[in-house]
């Protein structure tokens, strides 16, 4: 894919929602170093092009299933990341008021119908999420976003299989970042592309370089345009990498296995700073303009933080709220 | 099967217990359900009925002893079973107790054998490691009607023989005095108490002949007893020859009132302040709420009313000396003196401290009640934490009460009277104004209350009175 | 007043309701063309088309996690499945999303889905068709439990779990489906969490789910010619619990007996008897007990089953043992 396809525009808003997700899961790792966060976090750290792609090709309507790694899917339908960061500290201000932290952060009001800390708990529910489209009638669509170990459970092949049976407009993007925990996909799976099995579906599957936003980007275009046409549901793989283990307290050492610098090979190809190069290289913007943009996010994460760190944890009382709309527990 | 009758504890604080009267001699049968003796508690005679058929056996204390609750006092068996190593086991749990044994002859030798196998525990309620079966409702049935389950003996018909509510409301009727209506009437007329009297009716009823019986042997008893040294036909005289009226024992209720009473005096240095109440604004308000509503209230409730008020100003007034410490009550357990058949009786309300006026109306004329009637349960009149005693219907003018021990104050009311009192008018003259006046009296135990407390204590609760409206919010 | 099975009233229920809202979706196994297993959904998809009854294939984990995505995005989906022991296929879907998205959210998003699925032992259908799972979905926070007794109460709970903004497990009982029951024209929806008396006592109180509280009176009348006078609580819904009502007939009785067709092991029944001797220990004039399938799995053979279920007659001679 070639930069001087995109607009100025859109490539920056690329650029800044990559840059935000980097410096936001930074700030993450940063809580749980210091001991400000309870629990662990997944990190999405080197998986940003995924996210940034695929929701760039969404509408404010539309629908997404989230997973344990989700902030960068938060963040990339424009999440307030304040309230994020305080879900991630257990804070009262939090999306869920504390009640889900990092594993669980909703956002309805983005169309997000929660971040799932079972895999794939939430494909099912997307699924659902494209019935009620289909039923209504609208040209929304729903996406699932799901890591490579969840095209092993049973959900998986129970959604795409009623998705494809009934064409609902449901896009499944598979974040394939090579490990469930410490297990390699390529041990436990006899396919190295997940998207083959598509064709168990008769409904289309591709594979793109997922460290690459605008490959991402087009995939997910071409999908959404599919689903919304009611044409049926779509596989997208995006072969990607994360920095960090599982979660932030996951050495990784496993990795080794295969290769001793597998983690440093993709990091060259760090989707972040070579998106940040190819647009000075293809002077599409300037250093001043980006260095402010950065600037700019920074700005915002730095706030963000404050915020979490600052806000009250939740009374007590608060753990026996939420359980019911409507009567007693 | 034989079994050891215990001194029963009827109350939650009694710890000894008098056997008034056997009603059964050894030898006698006796049936399930028939009063077996008569025990005075400290203010009640109350008869204690078998609870198995059988053939008394041993009566191992005398009418008149005082022992412990809950030591044997008699065995009771089959006619032809050998409770000898029974009867040596209940003497030997009373002479541990500290109490002589009636018995005087030791009782027949047994062979060692014979005796363990003959020697059953008293039949207590089942038990269960120890522990009484009963369930949490039984239970709590027992302890709203007053009944003491220490040492009880309950048959129970509950899960796996276990007591349940009906066993408890079985025994609370049992133990009831039960009497026809004619013989109740006979009784009453005559001042004869039911508690005295012996049933022969159907499980022991009392029949109008039991109460003949009774005055007929009430009668005799004075003639018998009597300490004179002549007579002449009808009339009596002592040995100086003064006529007697009536010979009356000191003795019962009458006694332990009067040992209570010079018990306090004696060692509890009483001390005394009169206050004038000038209770216009109080019958007037009274009126107010009396038109109100249904429930009447009285006088005595809204003094009552003060008192307690008063009481929770200078909690040192609700207090007890306990050994050597004293207690200070946040429980205002108010007592009211009542005339009762068997002398005055202080029934008292409980944590009476939170009440209105019309609350402790309500609450108090049951007690009222049951005391004229001498029903009066023995937690309805232990417990209290400071008494009132109200002349005001007898029209006394003035009058010192003895502290009710172990308080360590009383007040006296007296009448009401219309009275010339000089009465200061808004513009500041004086005038006399005739004005419905009542004394009011406070009398302390000057081991623990100072003369400026009393004094503080008295005089709030004539301003109290004063200003009716503050005991009404 | 008419006549009419409990099957029919529970499809009555379905039909007034889809009528009244078109959000009601409804998914299951077998639902649509044929009108359902036990005949519970005759007529609804010709009535309202194959998107709104859908035939589903057997995932049960993915279409009750299709409920939940279409309760999170408007719809007021009912799920249901054939069987209860479905329920433990679809527990993911049911336990750790339906019923915990509404708390995780901080109470963003609810989900007012239904479930129905049929409970009960007597058909020979043996140890994975025969559960009644309403017990062990109690133990998880963040779901409604109904468990109706008759046609009748059935329809109006049905009408009450569907509108309910809460996610709701109806438990309809396999055994009831063809019996007849009068039913009136009109039966209103009936509130969550308010146990009946279906019949007053003195002397023990039968606290019954299910087709227990039919069991329960019928094993009353036999009693009261006895002189036992049984009061029968129909719970109607397990979640939310009436305890105020068990607490005020257990206040008067003194003896309380739990009959529920779960396994007895951490059921209903215990969960009961502690909450009543929570508060009103004092009261209780014996044990507590309880009338349930034993710990056993269901068993094929008649000669084995029948033994076992809970019965009018189990509950008549528990009775009795309270009173010798």
């Amino acid at each position: 894919m070639k930069v001087k396809n995109y607009s100025k525009e859109q490539l920056t808003g690329f650029y800044e929602t990559m840059f935000k997700m980097r410096r936001f899961e930074e700030e993450t790792f940063e809580f749980y170093k210091k001991g400000m966060m309870a629990g662990l976090a997944h990190l999405y750290l080197g998986e940003e092009a995924v996210a940034t792609g695929v929701c760039a090709a969404l509408k404010e309507d539309d629908y997404i299933g989230s997973t344990h790694r989700g902030h960068g899917h938060l963040v990339a339908r424009g999440a307030e990341i304040d309230r994020m960061m305080a879900e991630i500290l257990g804070k009262e201000t939090g999306y869920s008021n504390g009640k889900g932290g990092s594993m669980h952060i909703m956002a309805m009001d983005k169309g997000i119908l929660g971040a799932n800390g079972i895999v794939g708990g939430e494909i099912p529910i997307a699924t659902g999420a494209a019935y009620t489209i289909k039923y209504k009638g609208t040209d929304q669509v729903a996406v699932s976003f799901m890591g490579d170990s969840a095209t092993n459970e049973g959900t998986f092949h129970e959604s795409i299989n009623m998705a494809a049976a009934w064409d609902l407009p449901c896009v499944y993007v598979i974040e394939n970042n090579l490990y469930g925990i410490s297990v390699d996909i390529r041990d436990v799976t006899n396919t190295p592309d997940l998207a083959v099995r598509a064709k168990a579906y008769d409904i289309p599957g591709v594979v793109v370089d997922g460290m690459n936003v605008l490959e991402v980007f087009e995939a997910a275009k071409k999908a959404v345009k599919r689903a919304r046409e009611g044409k049926g549901p779509t596989i997208i793989e995006c072969k990607t990498y994360r920095w960090q283990g599982h979660h932030v307290g996951d050495p990784a050492t496993y990795r080794k296995r295969r290769s001793e610098t597998e983690k440093e090979d993709w990091m060259a190809r760090c989707p972040v700073t070579n998106l940040r190069k190819e647009l000075l290289e293809a002077e599409i913007v300037t250093e001043e303009e980006i260095t402010a943009l950065e600037a700019r996010v920074e700005e915002e994460i730095q706030a963000a933080v404050k915020f979490a760190a600052d806000s009250p944890y939740p009374e007590a009382e608060e753990a026996f709220t939420d359980v019911f709309q409507q009567g007693t527990l | 099967m034989a079994e050891i009758i215990i001194m029963p504890k009827l109350g939650f604080n009694m710890n000894e217990g008098k056997l008034v009267q056997w009603y059964k001699n050894e030898g006698n049968t006796v049936s399930k359900g028939e009063p077996l003796f008569s025990v005075e508690t400290d203010k009640t005679n109350m008869d204690i009925e078998a609870t198995e058929n059988g053939v008394v056996k041993k009566l191992l204390i005398r009418e008149g002893d005082k022992i412990p609750v809950t030591l044997p006092i008699a065995v009771v068996g089959g006619a032809d079973e050998d409770v000898s190593a029974l009867i040596e086991d209940a003497i030997g749990q009373l002479s541990g107790g500290g109490a002589a044994p009636a018995a005087e002859e030791e009782p027949a030798a047994a062979p060692a054998e014979a005796k363990k196998a003959e020697a059953k525990p008293a039949a207590a309620p089942k038990t269960e490691g120890g522990r009484m079966k009963i369930t949490p409702r039984a239970r709590r049935v027992a302890a709203e009607n007053g009944l003491s389950l220490e040492g009880i003996q309950i048959e129970g018909t509950g899960w796996d023989g276990g007591i349940c509510e009906q066993d408890i409301l079985d025994y609370l009727e049992s133990t009831a005095i039960k009497a026809t209506p004619v013989a109740q009437a006979m009784a009453k007329a005559e001042g004869i108490e039911l508690e005295t009297v012996t049933g022969t009716g159907i499980n022991g009823k009392i029949m109008k002949e039991d109460v003949e019986k009774a005055l007929a042997a009430k009668a005799k008893a004075p003639a018998a007893e009597a300490a004179c040294t002549c007579q002449e036909g009808e009339k009596k005289f002592s040995p100086d020859g003064k006529e007697i009226l009536e010979e009356v024992p000191y003795a019962g209720v009458r006694k332990v009132i009067g040992d209570r009473l010079s018990e306090s005096k004696f060692t509890a240095p009483h001390l005394y302040f009169t206050q004038k109440v000038n209770l216009e604004k109080l019958l007037e308000i009274r009126k107010q709420v009396n038109g109100a509503q249904e429930k009447k209230t009285s006088v005595t409730d809204y003094i009552a009313k003060a008192t307690i008020i008063a009481l929770q100003k200078y909690p040192d007034m609700n207090a007890s000396l306990v050994g050597e410490t004293i207690v200070k009550y946040k429980s205002v357990n108010l007592g009211i003196a009542v005339a009762s058949p068997t002398g005055l009786i202080v029934p008292n309300i409980k944590d009476s401290q939170n009440l209105s006026v019309v609350e402790i109306s309500k609450a108090s004329s049951p007690l009222f009640e049951k005391a004229r009637e001498g029903k009066l349960a023995i937690d309805e009149y232990t417990g209290g934490t400071f008494t009132i005693s109200n002349l005001g219907m007898f029209g006394i003018e003035n009058f010192t009460a003895i502290i009710n021990p172990p308080e360590v104050g009383i007040l006296s009311i007296s009448s009401t009277k219309d009275e010339p009192v000089v009465v200061t008018k808004e513009d500041g003259t004086k005038e006399i104004a005739i004005k419905p006046m009542m004394n009011i009296q406070v009398s302390v135990d000057h081991r623990i209350i100072d003369g400026l407390l009393a004094a503080q204590f008295v005089t709030e609760i004539k301003t109290l009175l004063e200003n009716p409206i503050s005991l009404l919010v | 007043m008419k006549e009419i099975t409990y099957a029919q009233a529970i499809c009555e229920a379905l039909d007034e309701e889809m009528e009244r809202d078109e959000n009601i979706v409804m998914l299951g196994e077998d639902i649509g063309f044929i009108g359902g297993n036990f005949k519970t959904t005759v007529g609804l998809m010709e009535k309202y088309g194959d998107l709104r009854v859908k035939d589903t294939p057997i995932s049960e984990q993915g279409f009750v996690g299709m409920g939940v995505g279409m309760a999170l995005t408007g719809l007021r989906p009912v799920v249901e499945l054939m069987f209860s022991d479905f329920l433990l296929v679809a527990a993911d879907q049911v336990i750790n999303q339906m019923a915990k998205i509404r708390y995780m959210s901080g109470g963003q998003a609810n989900v007012p889905m239904t479930i129905r699925c049929p409970i009960g032992a007597g058909r020979s259908s043996a140890a994975q068709h025969s559960q009644s799972m309403q017990a062990m979905v109690a133990q998880f926070p963040g779901c409604k439990i109904v468990v109706p007794s008759t046609a009748q109460e059935a329809k109006g709970l049905l009408k009450t779990a569907i509108r309910d903004d809460d996610p709701v497990i109806f438990f309809e009982h396999k055994m009831e489906y063809n019996k007849k029951y009068q039913l009136d024209d009109i039966v209103e929806p009936i509130p969550l969490g308010k146990a009946r008396i279906a019949r007053e006592g003195k002397d023990i109180t039968i606290v019954a789910t299910s087709s227990m509280v039919m069991k329960s009176e019928e094993a009353a009348e036999k009693l009261a010619k006895e002189g036992i006078d049984c009061e029968v609580i129909d719970l109607r819904t397990i979640v939310p619990l009436d305890k105020e009502t068990i607490i005020e007939s257990v206040k008067k009785t003194g003896k309380l007996i739990v009959a529920d067709e779960a396994h007895e092991r951490c059921g209903i029944g215990a969960e009961i008897a502690a909450a009543v001797a929570d508060d009103i220990f004092y009261y209780l004039d014996a044990p507590c007990g309880r009338v349930n399938n034993p710990n056993v799995p269901l068993p094929f053979s008649p000669a084995l089953e029948f033994p076992l279920i809970p019965s009018a007659d189990k509950v008549y001679e528990k009775v009795k043992t309270y009173f010798k």
